[in-house]
């Protein structure tokens, strides 16, 4: 009962807003943790201190300091500014590969629910047959078929993940279109295209968009290990999780070049999944939702 | 609330014994080395082996002879004595006695004659260092006669670290199959007793080893395959390896430091040398790959890439091989580059190149950055492909996937500059190691010219080299990146260790553990 | 519906779901670059070879020719020779499943033991100092991808303590000296039925870190549903009312909640599988693990198609296999699905 008042109206106002980051101070550091990732994506050039791609040996594998605040790789590359513009790519990641993994299973889902019978039952089992395999292992494969690199990757993550949209649109196309005022336009002889258009999108799209933010998390992260198991981003694309892995022959003796790189995954990550969770409690504090 | 207790008494052991025998188990063993590589034994026929198999398998196998590094000749090992017609066309070789193959067969004369017959009859691998052999011959059970239709110096030849290895007669009968599934029937100190793919092998002592185990030998060599670098690094470390060939030359300093560990660091003829692709657009323009030269900071490789291992080559033929020549290469020098690429007359949004690196060697990928970073500077662009040697390799063996570029370390096949002009630049069809797709009739012929002459007048072969080294240098058919040295890092306690430069290997039958 | 013509169901289903699996995982490799019939036949092939190497790979053949033989042969288990090593692809995995079955098995257990309990806390303790402890952690180990948790762990008991062995299952003076013959390919239960403790011991130090690794990447997931789902059970009328009439919160919570909780919760224990599944890809890779996950990256690092599709393809079915038991056992324990 205590999360009561996440219902109330109040809340949208912004001192309601005031009071609920106050109330929940892990929001707020979700919030300011993702405002400066994506601060660092956008304003990288100003952030930066060296240029992350500039190699200077004399200065290779030393440690944090005034100069290099997260030390410097093997090629004497300054590790901040690579971070920082790995914001870059790895925010990039998520919303490309949600956004495509939503207009690949958002129109399907939309068909299935809508028209059922046999259409639903095909594509439900077309969309059965991808979640079938485990978690990561298809977009190893898929990677592995149609050639490494972040492009292939993330073609890779929008194609194993595209079901579960579908099945999301379709549970909620099902809900509206039982609705009365869907039956009422076609009774007055609007057509399937502009029904669905016109009056099941608009209505479908909210549950579609709070699971794409928060699956935008997990994007990122299974982004990142593709990159490590060297199937995802190739040089010179900064990437983190392509950053640890060429510091994997290094890390034992020089921590910081696998730790900063590490450090930025688990903060991005870790602020939109805190973001996720106090989203979560404010539209739906039952928490039901287990994926 | 015994059950309690007693848990927590369980758990304490349980973690006590955990501990106390991951680190003892390796221990236990005086009488054994470890040595931990990065690569599996891929291929086991040693007709075809052209890898970095010989790690392993040179423990095994022998040759008929060994080369000897101090004295710049070839040594005994199956073979005894030698001696070679006044015309230098006919080789006799007395045979050793008393040795038996692995699988119990007798060698002799009839066997290291099939083996090399065999060799050479299925073209694969090295086989090419036979060519120029008309005919074997096995007199009597110690005698091996060996004509050749030019003078080739076969007592050297016979010393290659591939397509020489002598295999016994009784195996190869068993066809293709059984070597493949992980056997070996040679003559060496040790047999293979059992081996675990990607994991280990483990060589036993051959008892009736014709060297004899009077002296300090190990009893058993254990071969770990370890991908990681930084794993093998870690396990020597803690005792689990007792050594390993070329460290990340990152980590060469601390690991000098460390006093259970020695880090040894010998001459040897590794280099690097990137080949770039002639037949290939852009690369197929002469200024084109002059301007690529100048865009590689050769003394940055050396100095802070392979820092204590690395020097400026003068040569694509490590200056520490004999007939290698001297020669005044480019440098860093992007005005340069700039200038040539504009005569060039290739567009400049043409000035795009596949580099072809791969995985599992220490600074292969540092120079493809580099030089990605560096021709940014002057706009050409350079898109780097990595991935593991077998892959880039055969990628590059065929014209139409081939990349621009592709560097490699190499080492001989035996001690001759043919094991690198010969093999990467000599005219041939199929490809297998011409990555620069490299055909200069004028450029083969003074090949050959100076390999006909190594038997007989060393001195105009090496002129003979140099000259055909010259024509590489005229025509920008490759960088000569770094000359290397081979670092070994072993236990303290491992004593013996020396480093053959024209084996791949450290022998285990030198090693013995100290008192 | 009776619980036969339920299970007559899935199975239906379960070979159609495979049927697509292998359909997807055939096209895959049919559009995988480089050419196989180099890689497997490596140096200096002849045009025979090449011939030879084509009929045995059945690239001579139409592709809906292909595809057919390629569906009835990975129905029988078998998909080919690896191009790497040069054996039935099913050769290798039955080497290898041994090694990954002992690491997602243990890992499984491990987290439902510890995760379930936390989950189940979290719920009962809602807003409570006990429960936002258990989200924080929760919430931030989500945070942290499966490779950074294995590498902390490395440099923590590795590099800085040097508890644990480095790589692989057995210390190599055990793995050959002959007095270890693995049966099952489960080491700790192999050693265990030969009696050899030093084995059983060794095998279980290798086992540390690898299941740590798994074992924390996969908790927050557990910890989380079980919460949820406990959270929801809360509320129900019959909870309530037991509370309502003055049973004992802890009774309540224990007896009725958490029983009626374990059910679903069934079902956690088929999808911790799957994500077990693809953290032990990464987890074999960082600790040279010989199972699956390792066997397939390398697979795809070697352009080895008959090993990737033969791994995918095995991997996947393994998991529609568990989570068939999975629905099955739903099935059976839970009284209201019984009847509907």
């Amino acid at each position: 009962m205590s999360d009561m008042s996440a219902h109330d109206p109040a809340m949208i106002q912004p001192r309601g807003l005031a009071a609920f980051l106050r109330r929940r101070p892990l929001f707020a550091f979700g919030i300011a943790g993702l405002a400066t990732i994506v601060a660092c994506a956008l304003f990288a050039p100003f952030i930066a201190t060296h240029d992350p791609v500039a190699i200077n040996f004399a200065d290779k594998l030393v440690g944090p300091s005034a100069e290099h605040l997260f030390g410097t790789d093997n090629l004497g590359r300054d590790i901040f500014s690579r971070v920082v513009y790995g914001a870059r790519t790895s925010l990039l990641i998520g919303a490309i590969v949600t956004a495509l993994a939503i207009a690949i299973g958002a129109p399907l889902g939309l068909l299935a629910g809508y028209f059922g019978g046999k259409t639903d039952a095909f594509m439900m089992r077309g969309c059965d047959v991808f979640l079938a395999f485990p978690p990561l292992l298809l977009p190893i494969a898929i990677t592995a078929a149609i050639g490494t690199g972040l492009l292939n990757a993330m073609i890779a993550l929008a194609i194993s993940w595209f079901p579960w949209y579908a099945r999301i649109m379709r549970s909620s196309v099902l809900r509206i279109r039982s609705e009365l005022y869907v039956d009422a336009a076609r009774a007055m002889g609007v057509s399937h295209g502009r029904v669905m258009v016109r009056h099941i999108v608009p209505n479908a799209m909210t549950p579609i968009i709070v699971q794409g933010s928060l699956d935008f998390s997990y994007t990122i992260l299974a982004a990142a290990s593709l990159s490590f198991i060297g199937i995802g981003a190739q040089p010179p694309q900064i990437e983190w999780g392509l950053m640890a892995s060429q510091a994997r022959s290094l890390f034992m003796d020089f921590w910081w070049t696998v730790t900063f790189p590490g450090l930025a995954i688990f903060v991005t990550v870790l602020s939109i999944n805190l973001i996720g969770d106090g989203l979560r409690d404010l539209l739906d504090p039952r928490g039901s939702s287990t994926r | 609330m015994l059950s309690k207790k007693f848990v927590f008494a369980m758990l304490a052991v349980c973690s006590a014994t955990i501990m106390s025998t991951s680190t003892a188990m390796s221990r236990d063993d005086a009488n054994q080395i470890t040595y931990v590589f990065s690569n599996d034994i891929k291929e086991w026929d040693p007709a075809v082996i052209y890898s970095t198999e010989v790690r392993t398998l040179l423990n095994v196998y022998e040759t008929l002879t060994r080369f000897d590094p101090a004295a710049g000749k070839a040594d005994p090992l199956l073979a005894t004595s030698w001696s070679v017609s006044d015309d230098g066309l006919t080789w006799t070789f007395k045979l050793r006695e008393g040795v038996t193959f692995h699988d119990g067969t007798p060698f002799d004369a009839e066997a290291a004659k099939s083996s090399i017959d065999r060799t050479m009859k299925m073209g694969k691998g090295a086989s090419y260092i036979w060519s120029g052999v008309t005919s074997i011959e096995a007199p009597d059970s110690t005698t091996l006669l060996m004509k050749t239709e030019k003078p080739m110096p076969l007592d050297l030849i016979a010393s290659s670290q591939y397509g020489a290895f002598i295999v016994s007669p009784t195996a190869t009968e068993k066809g293709p199959e059984w070597f493949a599934n992980g056997n070996e029937a040679g003559t060496g100190p040790y047999r293979l007793a059992d081996y675990s793919r990607s994991q280990q092998a483990v060589l036993e002592k051959f008892d009736d080893y014709w060297g004899g185990w009077t002296g300090d030998h190990f009893d058993r060599v254990v071969v770990r395959f370890v991908q990681e670098v930084s794993t093998q690094v870690q396990m020597l470390r803690g005792g689990e390896g007792d050594l390993m060939i070329s460290p990340p030359p990152n980590l060469l300093d601390t690991l000098s430091q460390d006093q259970e560990l020695k880090v040894d660091i010998f001459d040897s003829w590794l280099n690097i040398p990137l080949s770039i692709n002639t037949q290939k657009y852009p690369t197929d323009n002469l200024k084109f790959r002059e301007a690529l030269t100048y865009l590689m900071d050769y003394a940055a490789i050396a100095e802070s890439i392979f820092p204590g291992t690395g020097s400026v080559p003068k040569s694509c033929l490590p200056q520490s091989i004999a007939g290698s020549g001297q020669f005044d290469l480019p440098s860093f020098d992007p005005e340069t580059a700039r200038q040539l690429l504009e005569e060039s007359g290739i567009p400049e949004k043409d000035w795009k190149v596949n580099y072809y690196a791969y995985n599992g060697r220490e600074g292969i990928m540092e120079i493809a950055e580099m030089f990605q970073a560096l021709a940014a500077q002057v706009g050409v662009t350079v898109d780097i492909q990595n991935g593991e040697w077998g892959v880039m390799w055969d990628k590059q063996r065929t014209l139409e996937t081939s990349g621009n570029m592709f560097a490699m370390v190499w080492w001989a096949d035996w001690a001759s500059p043919t094991g690198w002009l010969t093999t990467l630049w000599r005219s041939e069809d199929p490809t297998l190691f011409n990555f620069s797709y490299y055909s200069n009739a004028d450029f083969d012929k003074l090949l050959d010219e100076a390999t006909g002459l190594q038997g007989t007048d060393p001195e105009a072969a090496a002129q003979k080299f140099a000259d055909a080294q010259g024509k590489l240098h005229e025509d920008a058919v490759a960088m000569c990146l770094v000359d290397l040295k081979q670092a070994v890092v072993y236990r303290a306690d491992v004593e013996g260790v020396e480093y053959n430069p024209a084996y791949e290997t450290i022998f285990a039958y030198e090693l013995h553990r100290a008192d | 519906m009776t619980l036969g013509s339920y299970i007559g169901r899935r199975l239906l289903m379960l070979v159609i779901i495979l049927a697509g699996v292998i359909t997807i995982t055939f096209f895959l490799s049919r559009v995988l670059p480089g050419s196989p019939v180099e890689m497997m036949i490596g140096y200096r092939p002849t045009a025979e070879e090449i011939e030879a190497a084509k009929i045995e790979l059945g690239l001579d053949k139409s592709l809906p020719v292909q595809y057919l033989s390629f569906l009835v042969d990975a129905a029988r288990g078998d998909f080919g020779k690896s191009l790497s090593t040069g054996r039935p692809v099913i050769e290798d995995i039955g080497q290898r499943a041994g090694a990954t079955l002992e690491l997602t098995f243990t890992s499984m257990v491990l987290v439902l033991l510890i995760g379930i309990p936390l989950g189940v806390i979290s719920a009962v303790n809602r807003e409570k100092p006990a429960d936002q402890f258990v989200r924080a952690v929760s919430i931030a180990g989500a945070a942290l991808p499966v490779f950074m948790v294995g590498i902390l762990l490395q440099m923590l008991f590795e590099g800085q303590l040097g508890w644990f062995p480095l790589q692989g299952r057995l210390s190599s003076s055990l793995l050959f000296d002959g007095s270890f013959e693995p049966r099952t390919g489960l080491y700790v239960i192999d050693s265990l039925i030969a009696g050899s403790w030093s084995t059983f011991f060794d095998a279980l130090a290798h086992l540390v870190l690898p299941v740590a690794t798994l074992t924390l990447s996969t908790l927050p997931l557990v910890t989380r549903i079980t919460r949820n789902m406990m959270m929801e059970v809360l509320e129900e009328e019959y909870i309530r009312t037991a509370h309502a009439y003055g049973v004992r919160a802890s009774y309540v919570h224990y007896r009725y909640a958490l029983r009626a909780t374990l059910i679903p919760l069934i079902t956690v224990a088929g999808l911790t599988y799957g994500y077990m599944l693809g953290g032990t890809v990464v987890v074999e890779f960082i600790f040279d693990w010989p199972g699956l996950g390792g066997y397939l990256v390398r697979s795809i690092s070697r352009n080895d198609f008959p090993a990737t599709v033969g791994v995918t393809t095995v991997l996947a079915a393994s998991y529609l296999l568990i989570n068939l038991v999975v629905d099955l056992l739903y099935h059976a324990v839970d009284p209201r699905l019984r009847n509907t």
